[in-house]
């Protein structure tokens, strides 16, 4: 079985340092989450993000370094339960990654968080275009899906941020980010 | 600064067949837990996860694809942490397991959970993922393994804490 359908690079048990908590932000109020300066963390050659996050809508957004233009394709392999599969992919490039279900719409389920994990991959690298994927859902009206993002530059990955479809992720919300060596 | 945190918390190989698993003094030092196993059971059915032991209430929505057929479930009701809802572990193939257990110390929020699981067995391989919530504020301190029948010597469990 692959390190890819497990959705984690790390060598867990393995050498010190392979696998490396780089920050954390636990949102003590609504708001989107900023990640910044990562070129400092070179050491390292993948990212990881995990998460449990809420907002008023399930679905989950992200940019790389500040950029909100057209850039970015999104693709999701969907269960949604009563024996429903579905792949959906953006029509177009847009301005963000967009995972939907990657939250939980929690107006309803205030107590529900959803946990993922998403892994930047070789996030550093000027020499071509970034992919990251993820695997996350909730199961409170969404599904559970592999999700698959690209971002339309060539360029090192410096600064990531999270928003929401709508609002911003909800106080509680907590995100994760690791390096992984490679 | 980096924090090394990824750690093994606890291994075990079954030497001789049991009704079930447990690890129990779960640290409260992590913020999330992982479960990989390779079970083996006497019979071909569930494998089931209980954080503190608790029968419910648990959820899920499933993904699952088997040689021919692919479906998804859902259920609110579902008495146990799997990987599917309609996943079956077998006796006689090996068959690899993840599980994340997210927050797993928060009193604050239902626990959520991802599991992922597969096996190429001709006829009976499959691979399935599931997320879902634990309905409780309960802090996770032990977890209960087992599965229809027992579960056969060899088969292999580690927990890992990831700090955050």
């Amino acid at each position: 079985m692959s390190p890819w359908f497990f959705g984690y690079l790390g060598a867990a048990g393995g050498v010190d340092g392979a696998f490396d908590l780089l920050e954390t932000t636990v949102l003590s109020s609504n708001g989107e989450v900023y990640f910044t300066g990562l070129d400092a963390y070179s050491d390292y050659k993948h990212l990881q993000l995990r998460f449990t996050g809420a907002a008023s809508t399930s679905g989950m957004q992200f940019t790389f370094n500040n950029d909100l233009t057209d850039k970015y394709m999104t693709s999701r392999l969907k269960g949604v339960g009563s024996n429903t599969i579905v792949n959906e992919r953006e029509a177009a490039l847009r301005n963000t990654i967009r995972f939907d279900g990657a939250f939980v719409g929690n107006t309803n389920f205030p107590n529900y968080f959803a946990g993922g994990v998403i892994d930047i991959l070789d996030y550093s690298s000027a020499n071509k275009k970034t992919t990251v994927r993820g695997i996350f859902g909730n199961s409170t009206g969404s599904g559970v899906m592999l999700g698959m993002g690209f971002y339309d530059v060539a360029s090192a990955v410096t600064a990531l941020t999270i928003y929401s479809s709508s609002g911003s992720p909800k106080a509680g919300s907590r995100f994760s980010l690791y390096g992984i060596r490679g | 600064m980096a924090t090394p945190t990824y750690t093994l918390l606890d291994s075990r190989t079954l030497s001789s067949n049991v009704a079930s698993l447990d690890f129990t003094s779960i640290s409260q030092d992590f913020t999330d837990l992982v479960l990989t196993a390779v079970p083996l059971a006497s019979t071909n059915g569930f494998v089931y996860l209980r954080p503190n032991n608790e029968s419910s209430p648990y959820d899920i929505v499933s993904m699952e694809a088997t040689e021919g057929s692919q479906a998804s479930y859902t259920t609110g009701s579902w008495p146990f942490i799997s990987a599917g809802a309609n996943y079956y572990n077998t006796s006689s193939e090996p068959r690899a397991h993840e599980y994340h257990i997210f927050n797993y110390s928060s009193s604050t929020q239902y626990k959520s959970y991802i599991g992922k699981a597969g096996g190429t067995g001709a006829g009976t391989g499959g691979i399935t993922m599931a997320v879902g919530h634990w309905q409780s504020f309960q802090a996770v301190t032990s977890l209960r393994i087992f599965a229809d029948g027992t579960l056969l010597a060899g088969s292999t469990f580690n927990l890992y804490g990831i700090e955050s």
